[in-house]
């Protein structure tokens, strides 16, 4: 059994009560932690067509280890707290139905490119900086969820209290590294001490998004329409958040100044929050990030390693490359190996469809 | 030698890849596993000149480590943590009349780095009570180095096929 119009088909007519025609469903080629598939289906001959988007595991397993089941959860729950989220539709493990595990959700019209957003050219400065800003907004609504009274603390670790919230985001890294059997990295270890022992105190704890910004939400006309990929969600310091922020707070120079960059982010949050971010507790949570990268490509080399036959080619890669740069952002953290340029960071995020 | 060699094959299937294979791929899919692959490739070729020597000067490092630690921990009292690494250094670990393999090799390196990692927890809960000991900080400096050790090492699998070579995906 594998995911194709045909499958849904038959399995969105069960599930409706009903005769349903599916007009596609296509393999989404960006992302890599898990399956995700666009799909449109039709309840009747005149009816519109509703377009969803599947999520899975990959055969050999998802990049993320915490369970795709918890993703669901986050969407649902997010469903009542007035944020730009899709709705979450159902979550089916039914084996007589499901190849894999998987959930759909409702698919909001947009893209997760924003046009123009990388041309250098200066006209386009202003735009960056207004949806870079009201990306910064809809993490403060992020920040402003009462996580509390949606039950997370159901399925997320939760620090006691704002001088413990680091070393909540170590210990469950630790968690989730020692719940999967793989390489021995020494490293981990080492930094995990390391970041316990450079811990800030939060500005507050709070709902966070985990991985974020461009590539990561869906956009449509230069606004947020939907915040995607919740995988890295946890209850902490807001300071992630803007380590953890793709595309939306990198330097721009124009003139020889700075006109954004993360200094800017962050005092547009301070406006719109009250709240201070300390750049020094962004730079933490960027180590933190890659604690967590560590973790999850090394969960990609295990499901290599176990189920190569199946493997997903960008899990190899995750498994090799990624896992390395993440390793020497940790070594360069601790003073362990000389620094790597911004470049090669860059690198990383290179895709076929960006070039 | 059998020629070509593996490294041959693989770098005239890399070239196919790029020239033949790239081209004639139309779909983003299709095009993000192609390139994927071909970093791969190159990573897979690094991997069977240089990994094999680059796990024995690691095993090398790791030993000498390992029986350090073992000798602290006897002096403090931690006759099980002492006794766990003497153990499994005293264990055979490579097969015998055989040439080994990567894997044997890898396999072996990762038993030895499985003591190290596991010694270093231990180190770590004992830095409240000893984390002044000269010794006990001269071994932590001393992980370090090997930590340090390992990254370059692994750098040297890893930037020449990834560093500067396109697109990821």
């Amino acid at each position: 059994m594998n995911f194709n119009a045909t499958w849904l088909q038959n399995y969105l007519s069960d599930r409706l009560g009903r005769a349903v025609t599916v007009l596609s469903l296509e393999s989404f080629p960006r992302g890599s932690s898990r399956e995700t598939w666009f799909g449109a289906y039709r309840l009747g001959n005149l009816a519109p067509p509703v377009e969803i988007v599947l999520r899975a595991d990959h055969p050999s397993g998802a990049v993320d280890p915490t369970p795709l089941e918890q993703e669901f959860f986050i969407y649902e729950r997010l469903g009542g707290a007035g944020l730009p989220v899709a709705r979450a539709l159902w979550w089916e493990d039914d084996p007589a139905w499901a190849p894999r595990p998987f959930y759909i959700r409702e698919k909001i019209e947009g893209s997760w490119n924003i046009p123009h957003y990388s041309d250098p050219a200066p006209e386009y400065d202003a735009l960056r900086i207004a949806v870079a800003k009201a990306h910064v907004e809809a993490l403060a609504k992020v920040h402003a969820v009462d996580w509390q009274a949606l039950g997370f603390a159901e399925r997320l670790p939760v620090p006691v209290d704002a001088t413990q919230a680091a070393r909540n985001y170590v210990d469950a890294a630790k968690a989730r590294y020692n719940a999967r059997d793989g390489e021995s990295l020494p490293i981990f270890l080492e930094a995990g001490e390391w970041l316990v022992d450079h811990a800030p105190t939060a500005a507050r704890v709070c709902l966070c998004k985990g991985t974020n910004g461009l590539g990561e939400e869906v956009f449509r006309d230069g606004k947020v329409v939907a915040l995607s990929d919740w995988e890295e969600v946890s209850i902490g310091d807001p300071a992630s958040d803007f380590a953890f922020m793709q595309g939306f707070a990198e330097p721009r120079l124009r003139d020889g100044k700075q006109i954004w960059g993360m200094e800017q982010a962050l005092d547009h949050y301070r406006e719109v929050t009250g709240v201070t971010i300390q750049l020094s507790s962004v730079r933490y949570y960027q180590v933190v990030r890659a604690l967590n990268l560590v973790v999850m490509a090394r969960n990609s080399a295990a499901n290599i390693h176990a189920k190569s036959a199946v493997g997903h080619i960008r899990q190899a890669w995750t498994g090799t490359e990624v896992i390395h740069i993440a390793k020497q952002v940790l070594g360069m953290a601790m003073g362990l190996v000389p620094p790597l340029g911004p470049e090669r960071f860059a690198e990383l995020n290179q895709t076929v469809d960006t070039q | 030698m059998i020629l070509p060699t593996a490294e041959d094959v693989l770098q005239t299937i890399e070239a196919t890849l790029e020239t033949v294979l790239r081209p004639a791929l139309s779909g983003t899919v299709e095009q993000s596993a192609a390139v994927s692959i071909g970093h791969l490739l190159r990573h897979v070729r690094l991997r069977l000149a240089r990994e094999g020597q680059i796990l024995l000067d690691n095993m090398s490092a790791t030993r000498p480590l390992l029986a350090e630690i073992a000798t602290f921990f006897s002096d403090i009292g931690e006759i099980d943590a002492a006794a766990r690494i003497e153990a499994a250094l005293a264990r055979p670990s490579l097969p015998v009349g055989t040439y080994p393999t990567l894997t044997d090799l890898g396999g072996a390196a990762g038993l030895l780095r499985r003591e190290l990692e596991v010694a270093l927890a231990r180190l770590q809960a004992l830095r409240a009570t000893h984390g002044e000991v000269p010794e006990y900080l001269r071994l932590r400096i001393a992980i370090r180095t090997w930590i340090a050790g390992q990254l370059q090492a692994e750098a040297e699998l890893i930037e020449p096929a990834f560093s500067g070579r396109g697109p990821r995906r």
